[in-house]
């Protein structure tokens, strides 16, 4: 009882002033809320886009700088045999063979080098493609390797002293058979930050790599065969 | 009492100067309101005007509006480096080709001039490089591949003047090359890997948009990374319907000949 009247005393003068106010209160409640909706709306546009042009910076574990730095590396050696066969291979159709994986390779070398500058990511170092244990690669001879390992289809150094003591056909032969290797070695890293890279170029350059790679692999089998020589078994 | 009786007496006294007693009580409404004016418009408008509440609105309208205003302004900007798209570009044909491997032979391609496939080993080179000749074929997919931009025109169709519109598209400019093309189906024809547009004069606008979107474009290409320098083709370039440069040693010709498909050997 004393509550109900403690509760009436006050209403009773408050209520016509609400009752005063309520068309504009309400217009004016009305506006702020639709207000309030158009700013949380036009704040989600900004925020999307400005997140969507915010560049990524992948961390020194990520499949990003993993393949950076270790295709890179696998990319390197690549272009140090293809330099040899300007010098050693009189082989015109080798001679453009080379000079195409050197200059490319270099410059996806660069590439790859320059991004990971920009990530602040050391280009070397980090368990060898630790960047694809995971996943379904694993189980396929990919698992991690200890930083400096040769990855698949690197040449050894003494493969490599072998191709520098070689000249005109037989080094044609062993250059394309350790560079068949090579290629097919590299793909399957390419293939893996294809699917897994998250930075838009990244995953850019994987896919050229694996496409024209295995054309590559192609052609060079023709050449090797071409030139009577077999293959390497694959890595 | 005593203190209403007061202006009460003082009113007739008045009076006699003004007229009727309506005035005396306006006076008296007006006099109260005046002295009170302030506490009854403060009650007054706190009653029917909430400030706060339209100061409040007026804050989030103008905020609203800012910050849409801001975000319209941020959508137009992403979408405007999005314009960059071939399909702005009226009549561009677009084909698909993953790669192609390398052949010394002859290849007998789809498109004319052809925008991709087998080709040979050797790349024209195409650092704005303008050829006289009607280059091999062969050679140009190549550097199509290498993400080069290849003008050719009909050279019985297409006058000097335009030759040389033409040229300083491609002059100077590294990823771009040009060259006659005998037979071709239009005066003037350009064409990166996959992508083709035909046009009929030199100044049409749509030959920059595609040269200055295509060159190099990262994505459009197989081999990004992969030069246009070929010093000996540019010293001496292979032309249309010989044989490639790197035509193998008679005694390779028939192995290689069988390992790669289509084309006859030009050994």
């Amino acid at each position: 009882m004393a509550s109900r009247t403690a509760d009436a005393t006050p209403s009773r003068p408050t209520e016509p002033v609400r009752n005063s106010r309520t068309p504009l209160r309400t217009a004016l409640l009305a506006l702020i809320a639709v207000g309030l909706m158009l700013i949380g709306g036009g704040l989600a546009v900004t925020v999307a886009v400005a997140v969507d042009r915010m560049p990524v910076t992948p961390a020194a574990d990520s499949v990003d700088a993993g393949f950076a730095r270790d295709m890179s590396v696998h990319h390197l050696q690549g272009v140090e045999m293809a330099n040899l066969v300007a010098e050693r291979s009189d082989d015109p159709e080798v001679g453009s063979l080379g000079f195409d994986i050197s200059a490319t390779q270099t410059n996806q070398a660069g590439r790859m080098q320059g991004w990971l500058a920009l990530w602040g990511v050391s280009p070397t170092g980090g368990d060898t493609m630790s960047w694809m244990a995971d996943g379904d690669h694993a189980g396929h001879g990919m698992a991690a390797m200890p930083s400096g390992a040769l990855m698949p289809g690197m040449a050894t150094e003494a493969e490599l002293a072998n191709l520098r003591s070689l000249s005109g056909d037989a080094f044609d032969v062993e250059f394309l058979r350790l560079m068949i290797r090579h290629h097919q070695g590299g793909f399957d890293m390419a293939q893996y930050a294809a699917e897994h890279a998250d930075v838009d170029a990244v995953q850019d350059l994987a896919k050229s790599i694996e496409a024209s790679q295995s054309f590559e692999v192609d052609t060079m089998t023709d050449m090797l065969t071409a030139r009577g020589g077999t293959p390497l078994p694959a890595p | 009492m005593a203190k209403d009786r007061k202006p009460d007496d003082a009113r007739p006294t008045g009076g006699a100067t003004r007229s009727g007693g309506g005035n005396p009580n306006r006076a008296r409404a007006g006099g109260k309101g005046g002295r009170t004016r302030p506490p009854t418009a403060v009650v007054a408008n706190a009653q029917k005007r909430p400030w706060g509440l339209i100061a409040g609105a007026l804050a989030v309208v103008v905020f609203a509006a800012a910050v849409i205003g801001y975000a319209v302004v941020q959508v137009n900007e992403a979408n405007a480096n999005k314009v960059e798209a071939v399909d702005e570009i009226a009549g561009v044909e677009t084909y698909e080709y993953e790669g192609g491997n390398h052949v010394v032979t002859s290849v007998d391609y789809s498109e004319s001039p052809p925008v991709g496939g087998e080709h040979d080993g050797v790349w024209a080179d195409c650092t704005g490089t303008v050829y006289e000749v009607d280059i091999r074929h062969e050679n140009a997919v190549h550097s199509l591949e290498h993400g080069g931009v290849w003008v050719t025109y009909n050279p019985d169709e297409v006058s000097d003047a335009e030759i040389e519109t033409l040229a300083e598209l491609v002059e100077g400019v590294n990823g771009r090359m040009m060259s006659p093309y005998v037979g071709l189906d239009s005066p003037i024809s350009i064409q990166s890997w996959g992508k083709q547009l035909k046009v009929d004069t030199a100044d049409d606008e749509r030959l920059e948009q595609f040269a200055d979107l295509l060159t190099f474009k990262a994505g459009e290409f197989p081999e990004p990374g992969a030069t246009c320098e070929r010093p000996d083709f540019l010293a001496d370039p292979v032309v249309a319907d010989t044989p490639s440069a790197t035509t193998p040693d008679e005694g390779d010709a028939p192995v290689d000949g069988s390992a790669t498909e289509g084309g006859e050997s030009n050994g």
